[in-house]
């Protein structure tokens, strides 16, 4: 994408918003548990990604570089407070999106079920397994994202999918 | 076994690719981010893409370029098709543009969707250019005119291939509907910005009268009439002058449709654009800072006055929109864009005319330059000297 021609640089950027901004929203909303919050993150996000093309640097791949400053937002956001529990956020009706209508009650259960347990994760399991699972990145490019070498995250992956299994079959107990 | 569980935990996790943002927050978002990018643009200097080949995406084409697509390529010269990428209306490579480089690629679009986006793309292309002319003074009424009827026929061709596509790709057609729908308040705004919305006569009509005749419920109308009749009855014409610039920075949208005062999408419009003004104005203050010392009292005096008043209808503006008067905001942005605008030509001028040695910093000629050069060579020159400070 980052090679399209563009005079204005507006194109590259609005596509990058229409392909990227719900895995970005999706990975800000299971952090940050709030959804409003997610909002404004995934927001600042992409005006950050405008903000550093426009004072003369270039993006030549989008994907890790929005999630990493959606990490770095998020970093900064949750110094200051995690505002809202899981459970008030289940009960707001927006949390789960219009697009989710037609998934059957046995999948809301489920969707609900997976949340509460990755939720339960220390954030160290909760952001390599999101990032690898839901987002399908690989474990150098989270690396990269969080800071940290792909050893560790593959670690954390194998660890976090152990306690993981361990919350889910809490939960069906 | 444990594999087994693996891949149920997986397929547990996938459900989460369910979360997404609901069409109506994205195009909340889309509508300010487009804002915020068309008020703060990249400069062209600075922008890689701008000298990308305009046939970079054939690489991830996989079928054969169509004969007669070829053919054109290569009768109009690849050089020339690619020089042609950055050409503005009016520039005699602007044909090339848009009707071998953009049509090529129109055909190489697969599928209903991929075309419906192209169109669109299309549509903000022109819009971008008409903001790009705009900010040179170049934009005249045949130009505009061209431009709106090119926006209007890529927003339908977008509709017409929207129909085609298939029921199960329902997300992504509101998706593209909702697209349609900020293009063409984009172009409301920008391209048809410039169109008189009302003659002389109607500008000079009194607040009630006028209230009357475009509904009392736009605030925005009212404040213009205000300004009119405000005026020294002495300088009628200064007046008029003064209330015809304001009808030209006012969207046609904001004058004729109280309605969209409640518009989510205009208010995500208005917030991209005060932001986008925040780091303009802040822009300006560190220049204006960096010249108080090379600079004559009288024309730091008619500087200070175009940030202060700039600053003072930012302020207004940001209050308009705390009471929810989405067109009043719109408007007092406009007027303070201006100011930045005019005080960026201010600046430039009076250095112009200054002896070269003496001028404490280095701007090109503003006449032939858009507002977003003339920032990057004040905040190069910023960062040069700084540089030349600590090297010293």
């Amino acid at each position: 994408m980052s090679d399209t021609s563009n005079p204005t640089g507006q194109e590259d950027f609005l596509a990058a918003y229409d392909e990227y901004s719900d895995a970005i929203f999706r990975f800000c909303l299971v952090k940050v548990s709030d959804r409003e919050k997610a909002l404004d993150i995934t927001q600042e996000t992409f005006t950050r990604a405008w903000d550093y093309q426009r004072k003369g640097s270039i993006i030549e791949s989008w994907k890790p570089f929005l999630f990493r400053t959606a990490y770095n937002l998020i970093v900064d956001s949750y110094r200051k407070k995690k505002s809202s529990s899981l459970d008030a956020m289940e009960e707001d009706i927006n949390f789960i999106p219009p697009d989710t209508a037609t998934l059957t009650t046995e999948m809301k259960a489920e969707f609900s079920r997976v949340i509460k347990a990755l939720d339960s994760l220390d954030d160290g399991f909760k952001e390599p397994i999101t990032l690898r699972f839901v987002e399908g990145l690989s474990p150098s490019e989270i690396g990269a994202i969080m800071g940290v070498s792909e050893n560790v995250i593959s670690v954390r992956i194998h660890r976090g999918l152990e306690k993981l299994k361990v919350l889910l079959h809490a939960h069906d107990v | 076994m444990n594999t087994q569980n693996d891949n149920n935990i997986e397929n547990k996790l996938d459900t989460l690719k369910n979360v997404r943002l609901s069409v109506a927050e994205k195009t909340k978002q889309r509508a300010f981010l487009h804002e915020y990018a068309m008020h703060t643009p990249i400069a062209h200097k600075a922008h890689k893409t701008q000298n990308a080949s305009p046939f970079s995406f054939l690489g991830s084409v996989l079928h054969p370029i169509p004969f007669a697509a070829l053919s054109l390529i290569l009768f109009v010269g690849v050089g020339t098709s690619y020089a042609a990428e950055g050409a503005l209306p009016g520039n005699p490579l602007y044909p090339i543009k848009v009707s071998v480089n953009e049509e090529i690629r129109g055909v190489l679009s697969l599928g209903a969707e991929s075309k419906a986006n192209w169109e669109l793309a299309r549509a903000e292309r022109r819009i971008s250019e008409a903001a790009e002319l705009e900010a040179d003074g170049d934009l005249t009424e045949d130009t505009r005119l061209a431009i709106d009827a090119k926006v209007t026929k890529h927003t339908e061709a977008a509709q017409n291939f929207s129909e085609h596509i298939e029921i199960d790709k329902s997300v992504k057609l509101a998706s593209i509907m909702s697209r349609v729908e900020t293009t063409l308040a984009a172009r409301d705004r920008i391209v048809l910005r410039s169109r008189p919305t009302r003659n002389a006569f109607e500008a000079s009509l009194p607040s009630s009268i006028a209230a009357s005749a475009f509904g009392e419920e736009d605030s925005s109308v009212a404040l213009l009439s205000a300004t009119a009749e405000n005026a020294d009855s002495d300088s009628e014409d200064e007046s008029r002058v003064i209330t015809n610039m304001q009808m030209q920075a006012l969207p046609p949208v904001a004058a004729k449709n109280a309605r969209q005062e409640s518009s989510p999408i205009l208010e995500a419009q208005v917030r991209g654009k005060l932001q986008a003004l925040r780091e303009r104005i802040h822009l300006a203050q560190k220049v204006v800072t960096r010249i108080e010392g090379n600079t004559s009292d009288e024309s730091l005096l008619e500087i200070r006055e175009l940030l202060i008043a700039s600053e003072e209808q930012l302020r207004a503006g940001e209050n308009a929109i705390a009471e929810g008067s989405f067109n009043e905001a719109t408007l007092l942005f406009e007027q303070s864009l201006e100011n930045i605008l005019t005080l960026h030509k201010t600046i430039s001028q009076i250095h112009n005319e200054m002896p070269r040695e003496e001028r404490p910093v280095k701007v090109l000629p503003t006449s032939v330059l858009p507002l977003h050069i003339q920032e990057i060579e004040f905040s190069d020159t910023l960062k040069s000297d700084a540089h030349d400070d600590e090297q010293r």
